[in-house]
């Protein structure tokens, strides 16, 4: 190290930082046992897109009852005015690729994949991969439980339910809506499909019709 | 847990396999590390409290998830890292925390510590004041790598870049230090 890395190790060591909590007890009061919840998990969150979707597709409701909700890690809000954003290409900030395993360790999980894929990007936690279909560009986007991205709709954007083999998800099509990543400038969007996998989220976006983006999801693998 | 403690890699394993008494122990291992950096990225104690104490129980559920043998510190500061910038954006946040010193004095009889000598007086605030006026994304960087001793691997994980990110971010953020002092 040199003499300004020392001096910052030693800086560190006088910090004043606040006394640290003991959480295992608060911790250990919220653990839930393992279990398999997967039929429970599907129903629940059948039902719940269900009620959402048919919620957000009636305008009082929208504009009254449902601002916002999740999907995984994406939240996705109906507002009456996009806010600004930047029409950016797909490839915007997808930085240099690396292989899937060095993803794997980054990300700290492996993604789905179309059979071939051994490049991809992680930024942020998230794992990109840049794809085509029926001759179009395609963006994957997966990343864990504990990220965090946001959707913006307007009126003229339409959601719907749609099943990806086991898994549920939305179709998001019609008017352009705004993409929001953490720590990036918000962006305009196209047609995407989002669904959830266990604790993977995962986004298509691009100029597909729906079937093709769940042709293209069903293809997906570890 | 009875005996002698169990390595981390079996705690991991018991966990992973719904033993809560394990995971206890791995939060009791890890609690500080945590706290750490979510107060260091969120701001403040009670968010960092509320981030660190979210990131465990979510790393719980996630247990099914987590890569066999993999160091669990770095995918669990992640975890952190992402619940506690989610409660800094939320809060509409944007400036950095201003770090503080400890004390003003090193005094008594003793000899100054090494660190302490390097750090007298005016040279210790001077680096504190140009660290907290690093751009965010430099200060993570330095604070995970320098304040809570991470490795360049464990602070790529942390803050969801890659290596090369860190390698490159900590360059220049101590091209920017040596330049301010």
């Amino acid at each position: 190290m040199t003499p300004l890395e020392h001096a910052l190790a030693a800086l560190g060591r006088e910090l004043e930082l606040p006394a640290e909590p003991d959480l295992v007890r608060s911790v250990s009061a919220r653990l839930e046992p393992h279990r398999s919840r997967r039929p429970f998990v599907l129903a629940l969150a059948a039902a719940v897109l269900v009620a959402l979707v048919a919620a957000l597709a009636v305008p009082q409701a929208r504009s009254t009852i449902l601002r916002f909700f999740h999907l995984g890690g994406v939240t996705i809000e109906r507002v009456e005015t996009l806010p600004a954003a930047q029409e950016r290409p797909l490839t915007d900030a997808l930085g240099p690729s690396i292989s899937v395993d060095e993803a794997a360790t980054s990300a700290n999980f492996r993604p789905l994949l179309p059979p071939g894929v051994d490049r991809v990007h992680v930024n942020e936690g998230a794992i990109l991969v840049l794809l085509r279909e029926s001759g179009k560009p395609v963006l994957l986007t997966e990343f864990g439980g504990s990220f965090y991205v946001k959707k913006v709709l307007g009126g003229a954007t339409q959601v719907e339910q749609v099943r990806v083999g086991r898994d549920y998800g939305l179709w998001v099509a019609g008017a352009r809506h705004v993409f929001r990543m953490p720590s990036r400038a918000p962006r305009m969007a196209g047609n995407v499909l989002l669904w959830t996998r266990g604790d993977l989220t995962l986004r298509l976006e691009g100029q597909l019709t729906k079937a093709e983006a769940v042709r293209l999801a069903l293809r997906l693998t570890q | 847990m009875e005996g002698r403690p169990l390595p981390e890699t079996e705690l991991v394993e018991r966990a992973r396999r719904g033993d809560a008494r394990a995971y206890e122990e791995i939060v009791r291992m890890h609690q500080g590390i945590a706290f750490r950096t979510a107060y260091l990225v969120a701001g403040n104690a009670a968010d960092a409290e509320e981030a660190a104490q979210d990131a465990f129980v979510k790393a719980w559920r996630a247990l099914g998830r987590f890569r066999r043998g993999a160091p669990f510190r770095p995918w669990l500061l992640q975890i952190v890292a992402n619940e506690a910038r989610n409660r800094r954006r939320s809060a509409g946040r944007r400036a950095g925390l201003a770090l503080r010193v400890a004390g003003e004095d090193v005094s008594g009889d003793a000899a100054p510590s090494p660190e302490a000598a390097l750090l007298a007086g005016e040279d210790r605030t001077r680096l504190l004041d140009a660290v907290n006026r690093l751009p965010e994304d430099a200060r993570l960087v330095v604070s995970c790598r320098y304040f809570l001793g991470l490795s360049e691997e464990e602070t790529a994980t942390a803050l969801g870049v890659r290596l090369g990110t860190v390698k490159s971010r900590t360059a220049r953020a101590l091209d920017r230090l040596r330049e301010a002092l």
